[in-house]
């Protein structure tokens, strides 16, 4: 007591030369501002009310939603609890977004001269030579085609959904990855895959395809594809680790949409039409729907570029130098047979 | 309580406690489902029987009339808010629910 008393204290404003009683009864004429340290800066900021100053949440506004107790979030949260009220104002964010992406998908791929196309029907391309016959590893399209919507994204490979395709004579009952009931009518499952350590941190699309030998059946794969990668998508922005990945994704309104979605999911078994019409399940059917066709050209010209290439590498590899009467070497066209489109062949390819 | 309190009560617990324990979602659910009161009363007898009572609520679309029984006979998924939810559907917009019975229920 001793040793405290002797302590430098503050001068009061009533009696500058004596020293206050810590231990003493409040006082009710005590002046808290007799106290106040002698910074310059005080004075500015006492003035200044406490309070998060207005937010104004556009397109591009970035909130740090990881610190629970900034005020800017707190501010967010309320003004995002309005737009929840409306689900008009929730349908047009999503509806908005899903017309970026599928525009930016577009522009990547879609333009017949781009070089990510070419190398896009690369990696189709692939899909048909490991399987080693006509057909293509719809597996590994799929995977081509989960990464190709991935890049157009800018979802970096850490971040990107395993894609696991079952057999489909062998139709699972039970989810491999979560082990709910699998349906016969479901497609496909993005789910954040709990039941599997080591999960990846970008979920695991599961496929179940009903049939791969019409066209409507592969194109309904493609579309589950698009759909489930555009869950992950979706995934990501409700999580709020497009902060982490990429800081123009930062729209607050787009995570919020999410997020409700999300937590205030409808099943379909509990309402069909309120399940197809949530903005999370439409956003992402119409921009399965307007992607595919897209890839599934991509797909054709990589099935044309692959027969086309096994023609000439056999040509190359097997006909003898101008002997044999049936090859085209051999009637001393040396130019390669004609392809029925236009692609640049990469000479590592062609020689291999 | 009245009736009809008693009633959306009964209906609202079984949602929360069967179906969804989202409350925003369970009135959700609930507000469509009691929005025509033929409908809602076969399903307040549905939750007590859990089975579709032999005077079912039928509604006529153009492809034929459609019941409960009919719909849970289609999708054997759908539970039974979800069947009596679809005959909402059929009578509030039966192009949308004749393409899905068509399709046959598409889930993605």
């Amino acid at each position: 007591m001793d040793n405290f008393s002797k302590a430098p204290r503050p001068p009061s404003k009533h009696n500058p030369s004596s020293s206050y009683d810590i231990f003493s009864k409040p006082n009710s004429s005590f002046d808290s501002s007799a106290i106040r340290p002698p910074y310059s800066a005080w004075e500015t900021l006492s003035e200044t009310p406490f309070a998060p100053p207005a937010l104004h949440l556009e397109d591009s506004t970035i909130i740090n939603m990881d610190n629970p107790y900034s005020p800017y979030k707190l501010e967010a949260d309320r003004t995002l609890a309005k737009l929840g009220e409306d689900s008009k104002a929730c349908w047009d964010i999503a509806l908005k977004d899903y017309k970026e992406k599928a525009e930016s998908f577009h522009s990547t791929f879609g333009d017949f001269d781009s070089p990510r196309r070419k190398e896009a029907i690369l990696r189709a391309a692939r899909a048909f030579e490991i399987s080693g016959s006509s057909k293509p590893s719809y597996s590994a399209l799929c995977r081509v085609f989960s990464n190709m919507i991935c890049d157009s994204m800018d979802i970096p490979k850490s971040f990107r959904p395993q894609v696991i395709m079952h057999d489909p004579k062998e139709r699972p009952r039970v989810s491999v990855v979560t082990k709910k009931r699998v349906d016969k009518e479901t497609d496909g499952l993005h789910s954040r895959a709990c039941a599997l350590e080591n999960a990846p941190p970008g979920g695991i699309i599961e496929l179940f395809p009903k049939s791969l030998k019409t066209k409507a059946g592969i194109s309904n794969l493609f579309q589950t594809v698009a759909h489930e990668t555009f869950h992950a998508y979706q995934d990501i922005i409700a999580e709020h680790k497009e902060y982490r990945i990429n800081p123009t994704w930062g729209d607050t309104k787009r995570g919020f949409v999410y997020r409700h979605g999300k937590e205030h999911y409808i099943e379909s078994s509990q309402d069909y039409e309120g399940y197809k019409k949530q903005p999370v399940e439409r956003s992402a059917e119409n921009f399965a729907v307007t992607i595919t066709p897209v890839f599934e050209n991509i797909v054709r010209s990589a099935e044309k570029y692959t027969h086309g290439r096994r023609h000439y590498v056999g040509n190359t590899l097997t006909a003898p130098q101008g002997n044999s009467p049936s090859r085209p070497a051999a009637r001393g066209n040396l130019s390669p047979p004609k392809k029925s489109f236009e692609l640049d062949i990469p000479n590592f390819l062609i020689k291999n | 309580m009245n009736p009809n309190e008693r009633d959306t009560k009964k209906a609202l617990d079984y949602i929360l406690a069967e179906e969804n324990p989202d409350e925003d979602v369970a009135n959700q659910l609930l507000l469509k489902v009691s929005k025509y009161n033929d409908i809602f009363r076969e399903f307040l007898l549905w939750i007590d029987s859990r089975t579709f009572p032999p005077q079912n609520v039928a509604i006529p679309v153009k492809s034929g009339n459609y019941t409960a029984k009919d719909i849970h006979d289609l999708n054997p998924k759908f539970s039974g808010l979800g069947v009596y939810n679809f005959l909402v559907t059929l009578r509030d917009n039966p192009a949308f629910a004749e393409t899905a019975i068509k399709s046959g229920f598409p889930v993605v």
